[in-house]
């Protein structure tokens, strides 16, 4: 059977390159500067020490015009038919992989320049030897090579004359910008000039947040100033990263604001300092929005494109152990700055938290610094410790804002544990240390750790009590009494939570047919119940207290009951509204009573 | 009224974008609150969508009683305005009145087959809200005890699925696929319910497991009657997986699990299924699930064997 080579449609390929797999023709520069790098490379490997050069040349010609030119180890005529004349030929891969050395290895970094070029010319001559060589190559998919006569000094470079609609890619301002965007963490120099101008060294080369051994105090500035560039406001700390192997190295720099959790934030992420991307979401957990990190790496493999990292193995075992160094850096700061971990904590509270949730020993470092809000103000756990041992806690808003101003007033400190995730804190409180009671409580709870009364002022009480209970049976309330601020209050009502259905009930009876209530009054059923606070401190108890009066004590209880309803923002059902016109009708009267009695007569 | 529909929607993404429970029981004051604003406003159509929320949430967290006193609220609006479109999305819910109605002793039971028939006036004669119904119906008489009623309405609809085969529905997939499995389950044709779940086993179902669990418990329950073992092998690693999805399970999901492992004999993890499942008899109110649960808790003490004290 014979065999037959495909045929690949350069135009096509082109087509490919510049409409799908790269978001931005942009990244020619990007790709021609890559391959400058990797030639250098290639010949430090041959020649140690040798000291490489990249130099960029813009030209603002009728057509502008650019030239990359490297001083690296070059092509041989043999090198430039095998790997320049075949698309996905890379001379940077042995046995069929790419090698840690390079940072191409894909074989169509020099296609990329097709998408601003109809021509690209390359001159190059190898430094193992041997004659300069010419390669021209078509976006029509045609090449040609000759042998120019000029001697040239080992290395390669890329003309580009700028096709029509690409004008403004090639444009020296754009050019020096993207190499800024690219380049900037390059170890080799990077000269860049305009026509034949002077030339100037675009990227900073030096980066020590790329090694954790330079996060000494001499560097902390130019670290952290670094920082306050990349995110654009102020940083709180820079923390260094690393895997186990160090092949994957940077800082995350903790933002000096509190993020919105729906925000994910972005992180700059190099390729042997060859920038892939500056939105990567993916090498850091999900936890860590609250820094942006600037990351190196050897070890992951960028897809094709290369603007994005390969989902292989390799990402979630680096973004684990980078999450470990932010992890340990927190932990440590326990003992070398605790004041700036308060602080890091404060602003970032939501995704310490669910750090914190998801991981005991960093649970036990910070939960000391998370704070609650409480009856007592917004406080730590130590401080909340001071007023009391058990740890109180209530979940719902409602039931919070009806115990909150007397537990306010008497110093019971309850927490409030709606937000973020502080149920949950709390709740993994008890769980991991022994000895720590933490309990979820409803107001009736907070009612008991109210001051009692003694026996002598509970015997004094007692007469009311038991008028009280006859009058509220009806009403399946039981009273009971305490002192409690403000002493203005003569009662609280506290129903549970059958009792609070009950009474959405008898409000919905208005609405709906004898039928649907019969069933509602079925599933509300007649099992609620409720307990009655009297205020022994209010004025008007005491009062009652003392009147031998039973009916003017019934009506008292009656109303005390109406009033206890609204405070507690409670709808008042039929037999309440009834209750309530009856009381006052009859304490009018008897007051009316009274006064008529009080009259003097006429003539006297 | 835009604006309410906005914060209805993001009521839905708060409430539900968690796999836990904690954000629908921080929701439900909220939704109180929304619920009486939209009520004093009388705005039936926010009113009703506040509801739909809130008996999803309150369905998962167990606050059985207020559900059933808003389903009621539904239920009786309903009655007043059936020519509102608003109202009809919160009419499926109805039908749950079938399942639990029968667990409050304070409801006669001639109010609640008086309820079914003015439920069954409602729902219609077309082909899958009448299915939908008779399957719910089924359930209740089987929790009331009407076994002679329960086996009557099967019988019809043994004969009318012959006829007129169930029709599905063009709702959400996952759910309608654990509606069929579970009608069909019902019926006896184990095979449909089993293409019906085969469906499921390739479905990403991660945020809607609650949909399909009563079909697929349902399922498994008559596998395991019937001793379908390779059937059973096959849908319980799925099971497994999303049990927990969207929130804790009920009682009565883990005991297609536990029968499982005791027919395995694998009675050490049975028994460790148990324990798990003991912390989940006082959540929910259902009796049913309860007893079942405490008989299951019988046979594996029986089956365990017992060690001879060393002399």
């Amino acid at each position: 059977m014979k065999t037959h080579n495909f045929q690949v449609n350069l135009e096509g390929v082109i087509s490919l390159l510049s409409g799908h797999l790269y978001s931005s023709p942009n990244v020619f520069v990007r790709e021609l500067v890559q391959n400058a790098v990797d030639a250098i490379t290639a010949r430090q490997k041959k020649e140690p020490g040798f000291k490489g050069v990249i130099r960029v040349q813009a030209m603002n010609a009728d057509v502008p015009t650019l030239v990359f030119e490297d001083n690296g180890i070059g092509l041989t005529l043999d090198e430039v038919h095998e790997f320049l004349s075949s698309i996905g030929a890379s001379s940077k891969r042995e046995n069929g992989r790419g090698t840690d050395d390079f940072i191409g290895q894909f074989g169509i970094g020099l296609l990329s320049a097709f998408m601003v070029t109809d021509e690209i010319v390359m001159i190059t001559r190898s430094a193992k030897g041997g004659p300069a060589v010419e390669w021209r190559g078509s976006s029509d998919g045609t090449y040609s090579i000759r042998l120019p006569e000029a001697d040239y000094e080992p290395g390669t470079k890329v003309f580009i004359r700028a096709k029509s609609g690409s004008e403004e890619l090639c444009l020296p301002l754009n050019v020096l910008k993207l190499l800024k965007h690219y380049c900037d963490l390059l170890p080799q120099p990077v000269l860049f000039s305009e026509d034949s101008g002077t030339e100037s060294v675009v990227n900073r080369m030096d980066a020590p947040f790329l090694d954790k051994a330079s996060f000494t105090p001499e560097n902390q500035e130019e670290i952290a100033g670094y920082g306050r560039e990349i995110v654009n406001g102020e940083v709180m700390a820079s923390i260094p990263l690393s895997t186990r192997n160090g092949k994957t190295t940077g800082v995350a720099y903790v933002l000096g604001s509190s993020v919105s959790l729906a925000r994910q934030t972005e992180h700059r992420v190099y390729m042997k300092r060859m920038l892939l991307s500056d939105e990567n979401r993916e090498i850091l957990p999900q936890w860590a929005f609250f820094v942006k990190a600037v990351i190196n790496t050897s070890e992951l493999r960028p897809t094709a494109s290369r603007e994005t990292l390969y989902q292989d193995n390799e990402l979630p075992r680096v973004r684990k152990q980078l999450g470990m160094c932010i992890r340990d850096y927190l932990v440590e700061l326990n003992q070398t700055d605790p004041d700036l971990l308060e602080k890091i904590i404060r602003t970032h509270r939501v995704s310490v938290k669910k750090l914190a949730l998801h991981d005991s020993e960093f649970f036990r470092i910070v939960i000391r610094y998370l704070r609650f809000p409480s009856t007592v103000g917004e406080v730590t756990i130590p401080q909340y410790r001071e007023y009391s041992q058990e740890i109180r806690h209530i979940f719902d808003e409602e039931m919070f804002n009806k115990v909150k101003n007397i537990a306010q007033s008497h110093g019971i400190p309850v927490i409030h544990s709606r937000y973020d995730d502080d149920r949950e804190l709390l709740n993994k409180l008890g769980e991991i240390y022994e000895g720590i009671a933490v309990t979820e409580v409803n107001p009736g709870d907070i009612m008991q750790h109210l001051e009692e009364l003694s026996p002598e002022e509970y015997a004094r009480i007692e007469p009311l009590l038991q008028l009280a209970a006859e009058e509220m049976e009806a009403f399946r309330t039981r009273p009971a009494v305490r002192k409690f601020q403000p002493s203005e209050i003569p009662a609280l009502h506290y129903p549970d939570e059958a009792m609070v259905l009950e009474r959405r009930t008898e409000h919905l009876k208005s609405q709906f047919s004898p039928f649907w209530n019969r069933l509602m009054k079925g599933v509300s059923g007649n099992r609620g119940q409720a307990v009655l606070y009297l205020n022994y401190d209010n004025a008007l108890v005491r009062q009652m207290m003392e009147t031998g009066d039973r009916e003017l004590l019934r009506h008292f209880i009656r109303l005390v009951y109406i009033q206890a309803l609204l405070i507690g923002n409670y709808q008042l059902g039929s037999r309440e509204l009834t209750l309530l016109t009856e009381g006052l009708s009859d304490l009018l009267s008897s007051g009316l009573g009274q006064s008529q009695t009080n009259k003097p007569a006429d003539g006297q | 009224m835009d604006s309410n529909i906005t914060d209805y929607k993001s009521f839905w993404s708060d409430i539900f974008d968690d796999d836990t429970c904690s954000n629908m029981e921080r929701a439900i004051p909220r939704l109180r609150l929304h619920r009486d604003a939209a009520d004093a406003a009388n705005d039936l159509g926010y009113s009703v969508k506040i509801r739909e929320v809130m008996l999803m949430v309150l369905h998962h967290v167990d606050g059985l009683d207020e559900m059933m006193i808003e389903l009621l609220w539904l239920a009786g609006k309903w009655e007043q305005n059936q020519e509102d479109i608003h109202l009809s999305g919160g009419m499926e819910y109805v039908l749950r009145f079938f399942y639990y109605l029968p667990d409050y002793p304070a409801v006669s039971r001639d109010d609640i087959f008086a309820m079914a028939e003015i439920i069954r006036g409602w729902s219609g004669w077309r082909n899958r809200s009448r299915r939908h119904f008779d399957l719910n119906l089924y359930k209740m008489y089987d929790r009331m005890g009407e076994y002679q009623l329960a086996a009557e309405l099967l019988d019809i609809m043994r004969e009318r699925e012959v006829v007129e085969p169930l029709q599905r529905g063009d709702g959400c997939r996952v759910c309608e696929i654990g509606r069929m499995m579970e009608y069909y389950t019902m019926l006896g044709l184990l095979d449909n319910a089993m293409q019906e779940a085969r469906k499921l086993l390739s479905m990403r179902v991660n945020g809607c497991f609650s949909g399909p669990r009563v079909g697929l418990i349902t399922l498994l329950d008559a596998l395991l009657d019937h001793n379908r073992q390779e059937e059973l092998a096959e849908l319980i690693p799925f099971y497994v997986e999303h049990l927990h999805v969207p929130t804790r399970a009920p009682l009565r999901a883990m005991l297609p699990l536990i029968r499982y492992k005791i027919g395995q004999g694998d009675l050490p993890e049975a028994q460790e299924l148990v324990r798990e499942s003991a912390k989940l008899t006082g959540i929910r109110k259902d009796k049913t699930a309860a007893d079942r649960f405490r008989a299951l808790q019988e046979e594996l003490r029986l089956s365990t064997p017992v060690h001879p004290c060393p002399q």
